[in-house]
């Protein structure tokens, strides 16, 4: 009873929300300050040419630590949530011939184009995050089409820890040399060169391996039939 | 230098670290995870006190706000700091002679970033850096929750998880709103902007502020998580989500109320919502039979209470509640402790099993009526003069239906609770002893002399006190700190 | 009215879909996946406060004059992967239900009463 009368007066907000974002709310207006800045400066003061990315590496930053963690979060707290799982396991059948010979060659490729997407997050669009979970949907495909594969709980924690350390480490080196966490100590190099925009790269590389590690440790827990 | 982000930075140093050598050393969480929160209240300490003098503020990304997220720690959020990071601290200490939940590295490594999640709550100055930190909190709390694996505490974990989303993602849109009509995300930004906000989507965005972090304070009507969350959760648990989560949601609650969007309205509906909190919830604790989840319902009440009083929005009133806040928590996180190494000796839940195990163990006893007692609100005890502040805050302004309101659920309080000590010396021959670890010990004999200091001398920590409330209540003097003139 | 009501109108109702979904379904995967299709309205909502007309990707390698704004985009890849966390943490204790209850209906695991 006190559920639907509470959903009832949820509907009745975001009705209010819809109608006053669009009355007041001005759809393809200008930009304003914040936004200005980022968009008129933004390739000076950092580097980098995708401007999304100098938002979410730099100047805020320490938002995608956090978000670094969350995903670091799922990840462990899927593992110990289904820590000793059993399962009442139905024989899988392999599968067929095409998909095993073809997962074989196109697993590379596939690792290949998430490094692409992630090294080049300040030139392109996409980033460490995107180009992470291309290269989990690598592994997806080789869990589907060898349902024997392992991979090794020890790798998959040692990649997330030692990405996620060194992480911090870059941000404590921003915050020692420029008295600022998760500052750009690097040289900011020529915007539009792939070796360009300071700490950048750098980040998004080790997001790269992290959110890689973590969803395919997410997909692992997930299909582990018996532990 | 003593840096807010270090609490941050270091914490998830120390949790990424356990994820490091787990696969090669086991066990090592409990360890590393006590190590971290101890060095997180070392500096959260240094941090605090220095805030009372000059508040400090830590950039990110070497730009200044609002074009970088800012941390601040100003006298409440510092106030909050130290309550959040000693109770961590004690509960740790409590787990180093206490089995984690399994599998135990990662349930360490999950204590850790809930009480980062906590922190950087309470330290931000952006908006969404808010949310983030937000996640962090309650993504771990649901892990923590449901870690045990017993049908209660996934079903506590998973109604908690339901609910909390759809709380967050109201928050979201009150970004998306807000956003949409000022360009910024800075908290102190938006703050001194409000006078150009449109005032519907000001009102709007208000509203669903509330109901997301109303949610997390448990309040009614979006309570329904917490009796089944604290009831399935390990009760060191039960005692982070009393002493460190639900005081987390209840700092954004406030910052945000009174900071962010400071609408008139807001009086009004702190107060009907707590007070009917309150009551409602101390109410069902009467009816209780198991320990676990009467003190649950209690620690609901309490936050209802607290709730209530910052509504009133006086100085005095913004002093009494944030001082009772401190006494719920050294309570309620001493009485989940404690009800902790009952169940881990004895494996009782019910009410009526305690029947005389205060007078076969007397320290049990006497730490089990301290925090009872103090809770209640006993001469010689903290809470006295917490709840003592409570009704003069609320006469003074002749608020004398709330009085009879507050007065009306304190008695029912006493009642169940001293119905509760009744049992506990009950004669009984065949009370159980119990064998009690010093270390479980410490934390608890530590909140009690907390309770008696404070009880005979308030005046060590009111002044404290005395700056948050007025920090809290000057909202331009946040504004002009962190965005200058 | 403003030409952005067709795009705020759909992610309003997919957020009141999402919820009412949530709250009314009794299967727990759908509950699921009903929170994920409001997280999903949620993120139009913030992308579509961003738009600027005539403008495109905030990617300066040419020389635009109109980009839209990156700062809803930085949000919601944000917003994006928190929601994929909670996604994954629910979905890992609806397997442990399913172990326990051998069912997904939500109330069969009502078990805690006054």
């Amino acid at each position: 009873m006190i559920k639907k009368v509470l959903i009832i007066l949820l509907f009745v907000l975001l009705g209010l929300s819809l109608y006053s974002v669009v009355k007041y709310n001005t759809f393809g207006k200008d930009k304003t300050v914040v936004a200005r800045h980022y968009i008129d400066y933004g390739m000076k003061e950092t580097g980098s040419q995708n401007i999304v990315t100098a938002v979410v590496v730099l100047y805020r930053g320490f938002d995608t630590l956090g978000e670094v963690t969350v995903l670091f979060l799922a990840a462990t707290a899927l593992g110990a949530l289904l820590h000793g799982l059993r399962f009442k396991s139905k024989e899988k059948e392999p599968s067929s011939l095409i998909v095993s010979t073809a997962a074989r060659y196109i697993f590379p490729l596939i690792i290949l184009f998430g490094t692409y997407v992630f090294v080049h997050g300040h030139l392109t669009p996409g980033g460490g995050f995107p180009g992470g979970v291309i290269i989990a949907s690598a592994f997806l495909l080789l869990f589907l089409a060898y349902t024997q594969k392992e991979v090794s709980e020890k790798t998959l924690s040692l990649t997330e820890g030692t990405a996620g350390i060194l992480y911090v480490i870059t941000g404590l080196l921003g915050l020692v040399m420029l008295n600022s966490f998760l500052a750009n100590f690097l040289p900011k190099g020529i915007p539009g060169k792939l070796l360009s925009a300071g700490i950048i790269p750098l980040i998004y590389i080790l997001i790269g391996f992290k959110v890689g590690a973590e969803m395919t440790g997410v997909l692992r827990n997930l299909k582990e039939e018996e532990k | 230098m003593v840096n807010p982000i270090l609490i941050i930075a270091i914490s998830l140093f120390g949790a990424f670290f356990i994820a490091l050598i787990s696969p090669f050393v086991k066990r090592t969480g409990k360890i590393i995870a006590f190590l971290t929160i101890g060095f997180d209240l070392y500096i959260g300490a240094t941090l605090a006190l220095k805030s009372l003098r000059t508040p400090v503020i830590a950039y990110t990304a070497g730009f200044k706000p609002p074009f970088s997220i800012n941390l601040v720690v100003e006298p409440f959020s510092a106030v909050f700091l130290l309550i959040v990071l000693t109770i961590s601290f004690l509960i740790s200490l409590y787990y180093l002679a206490h089995p984690g939940e399994e599998p135990e590295d990662k349930f360490f490594t999950l204590l850790i970033l809930n009480i980062t999640g906590a922190s950087g709550i309470i330290m931000t100055g952006d908006l969404f850096n808010l949310f983030v930190f937000f996640e962090i909190t309650a993504i771990s709390s649901y892990a923590l929750v449901s870690i045990r694996k017993q049908k209660a505490s996934l079903e506590g974990g998973i109604k908690y998880l339901i609910i909390s989303s759809i709380g967050s993602s109201l928050f979201l849109v009150a970004i998306a709103l807000l956003y949409g009509q000022t360009g910024t995300l800075n908290i102190a930004d938006i703050a001194a902007k409000l006078p150009f906000i449109n005032k519907s989507v000001a009102l709007v965005a208000f509203l669903l502020i509330l109901v997301a972090f109303f949610v997390e304070s448990e309040i009614f009507p979006f309570n329904g998580w917490a009796p089944d969350a604290y009831q399935g959760a390990g009760e060191g648990i039960s005692a982070l989500l009393a002493g460190v989560i639900s005081k987390a949601g209840l700092y954004a609650l406030i910052r945000l109320t009174f900071t962010l969007l400071d609408l008139p309205l807001r009086s009004k509906l702190l107060i009907v919502f707590g007070i009917m909190t309150f009551l409602i919830a101390e109410l069902s604790a009467l009816k209780q039979k198991r320990v676990k989840r009467m003190l649950a319902y209690s620690s609901i009440g309490q936050m209802g209470l607290v709730v209530a009083i910052f509504g009133i929005g006086t100085i005095p009133a913004l002093k009494a509640a944030i001082f009772q806040g401190v006494n719920h928590a050294v309570s309620k996180v001493a009485l989940f402790l404690l009800v902790g190494m009952v169940i881990k000796n004895l494996g009782i839940y019910e009410l009526d099993d305690y029947k005389g195990l205060g007078r076969e163990n007397p320290l049990l006893g006497l730490l089990f009526s301290l925090a009872i007692l103090n809770l209640l609100g006993f001469p010689l005890f903290a809470g006295f003069w917490s709840k003592l502040s409570i009704l003069l805050s609320t006469g003074k302004q002749g608020l004398y239906l709330l009085l009879s309101l507050i007065l009306t659920g304190a008695i029912v309080e006493v009642y169940y609770y001293v119905r509760f000590m009744k049992i506990l010396y009950e004669r009984n021959e065949e009370a159980s002893h119990l064998e009690i670890h010093l270390l479980e010990a410490i934390p608890i004999i530590a909140m009690a002399a907390f309770i008696i200091i404070i009880g005979v001398n308030p005046g060590l920590i009111t002044p404290l006190f005395e700056k948050a409330s007025e920090a809290i209540f000057m909202k331009f003097s946040y504004i002009n700190l962190v965005i200058g003139g | 009215m403003n030409g952005g009501a067709m795009f705020y109108g759909a992610a309003i109702a997919l957020i009141i879909g999402g919820i009412m979904i949530a709250a009314t379904k009794r299967n727990l995967i759908k509950i699921i996946i009903g929170l994920n299709i409001m997280e999903t309205g949620v993120n139009l909502l913030l992308i579509t406060t961003g738009y600027i007309s005539g403008g495109t990707a905030p990617i300066m390698n040419k020389t635009w004059t109109k980009v839209v704004d990156p700062i809803p985009q930085a949000l919601v890849l944000t917003a994006i992967v928190i929601g994929i966390a909670v996604t994954a943490m629910a979905l890992s204790i609806v397997v442990r239900i399913y172990e326990k209850n051998n069912s997904l209906d939500i109330r069969k695991i009502k078990e805690m009463r006054w």
